[in-house]
């Protein structure tokens, strides 16, 4: 889920050597900077997907204890985004989207932001434990543990599929916050989990099309860097082909209602228009984009609304139906 | 002998003194009245965060041991009061 922080405005290349920059990183860090390290824009959605988990649970839990639970959920998502900035320190220098961050630039050393990262880790799987239950906390630890192994450190410098199969640290959310409440895993947060798994490709792979000149400085392999953008743009749409009727399955096993439908299949179809805008926009031989990218931005706006959009329609289905309003 | 402090941060290490600390060269006043700003911004907010932390934990605690009934069912040395399941809806 690390796209999500991405910005969509070009942001000026890091001066590292510049007067201003030394002289910044000779101050020391603000409380802002270690705040940046947890990559906050990512947190946003796992957050809301993790509570979003927690209310369509079976099982109520006491507020305090979901609280914390989500607390646990988003000090975890962000131990792993300060391990994977830790980690990333020297193509994070290189690439124009995330030169500026702290240890790149200067502020924050690279074993500082590392002890910070594993103490959150520790801190957070600990506070899931003792708020909610260990089945949830081994959960998490083995999201954040998927995120920095198998996703930062194993495949995103050798496999274009790195966000395929690495998207799995960012669907693990839903299920934390089911497992938080009922202290199991379920068929419908594995469900929940599918969706964010095949929401991801597109998602990240919109963002690659139009920063691919950043992954290609660093050397990281995304698709549209390997197999080029014409490749990618195809890819895009066929994640979303299955997505869209993965999104219906809720509805097909009983777990949501007309709400959850409804919205699926508006959101569905519009998410369909962007891929198939991505697919056909001006482009010349290679793919590369001749309107400055505009439909590969468009569409990776569109994913982060849509995500946000399709699992409050899950959620709100769930607390019409337990205020009696609805029947699910 | 010359102090570590003479040379600029980017001077090589002298040669008799493979351990010699390299310092950088010294804050303006500005900058040092900067520089204490800041840490004194990072000690507010880890105030904040510790005593944010201390809340959480009572707060926790509070409503654990709400859930228990039987307290003869953790109170054993190294037990930890166990989640209770709330019924499926």
């Amino acid at each position: 889920m690390e796209a999500s922080e991405a910005t969509l405005s070009a942001r000026e290349p890091s001066a590292l050597g510049s007067a201003t920059e030394r002289a910044e990183a000779r101050l020391g860090s603000l409380p802002g900077d270690w705040i940046a390290l947890l990559k906050p824009r990512v947190m946003t959605l796992v957050v809301f997907t993790a509570l979003v988990g927690l209310i369509v649970a079976p099982a109520p839990m006491d507020p305090v204890l979901a609280f914390a639970a989500v607390l646990a959920v988003t000090i975890g998502a962000g131990a792993s985004g300060a391990i994977n900035m830790w980690y990333d320190r020297d193509i994070d220098a290189l690439m124009r989207r995330t030169a500026t961050r702290p240890i790149p630039a200067g502020r924050i050393s690279a074993e500082a932001a590392f002890g910070y990262g594993i103490a959150l880790a520790v801190f957070s799987v600990l506070l899931m434990g003792l708020a909610a239950n260990w089945v949830a906390s081994a959960i998490l630890a083995l999201s954040i543990g998927f995120y920095v192994f198998v996703y930062t450190i194993w495949l995103k410098r050798r496999t274009p599929q790195n966000i395929v199969i690495g998207g799995a640290a960012g669907a693990f959310p839903p299920v934390i916050g089911w497992a938080a409440a009922t202290g199991t895993v379920d068929a419908a947060p594995l469900l929940m989990f599918a969706i964010i798994f095949f929401w991801t490709p597109p998602h990240f792979w919109a963002l690659s099309l139009f920063a691919h000149a950043d992954y290609a400085r660093a050397g990281v392999p995304m698709l549209p860097v390997v197999a080029g953008a014409r490749e990618t743009r195809r890819q895009i749409l066929i994640y979303t082909a299955f997505l869209v009727p993965l999104t219906l399955a809720p509805v097909a096993i009983g777990f949501a209602g007309w709400i959850y439908g409804a919205a699926a299949v508006l959101l569905g179809v519009n998410f369909l228009r962007h891929a198939l805008s991505v697919l056909t926009e001006p482009q010349d031989q290679a793919g590369a984009s001749l309107v400055k990218d505009s439909a590969a931005k468009a569409c990776f706006r569109f994913s982060i609304t849509y995500l946000f959009a399709l699992f409050g329609a899950l959620a709100a289905d769930h607390l019409l139906a337990a205020a009696g309003l609805l029947t699910i | 002998m010359a102090m570590a402090g003479d040379r600029p941060l980017d001077a090589p290490r002298g040669r008799e003194d493979p351990q010699a600390v390299v310092r950088g060269p010294d804050l303006t006043p500005a900058e040092t009245r900067l520089l204490r700003a800041r840490q004194r911004q990072r000690n507010r907010v880890m105030l904040v965060v510790l005593l944010g932390l201390v809340v959480l934990f009572f707060a926790i605690t509070v409503s654990r041991l709400s859930q228990v009934k039987d307290p003869r069912e953790w109170s054993r040395p190294g037990g930890i009061a166990p989640v209770q399941i709330a019924p499926l809806r």
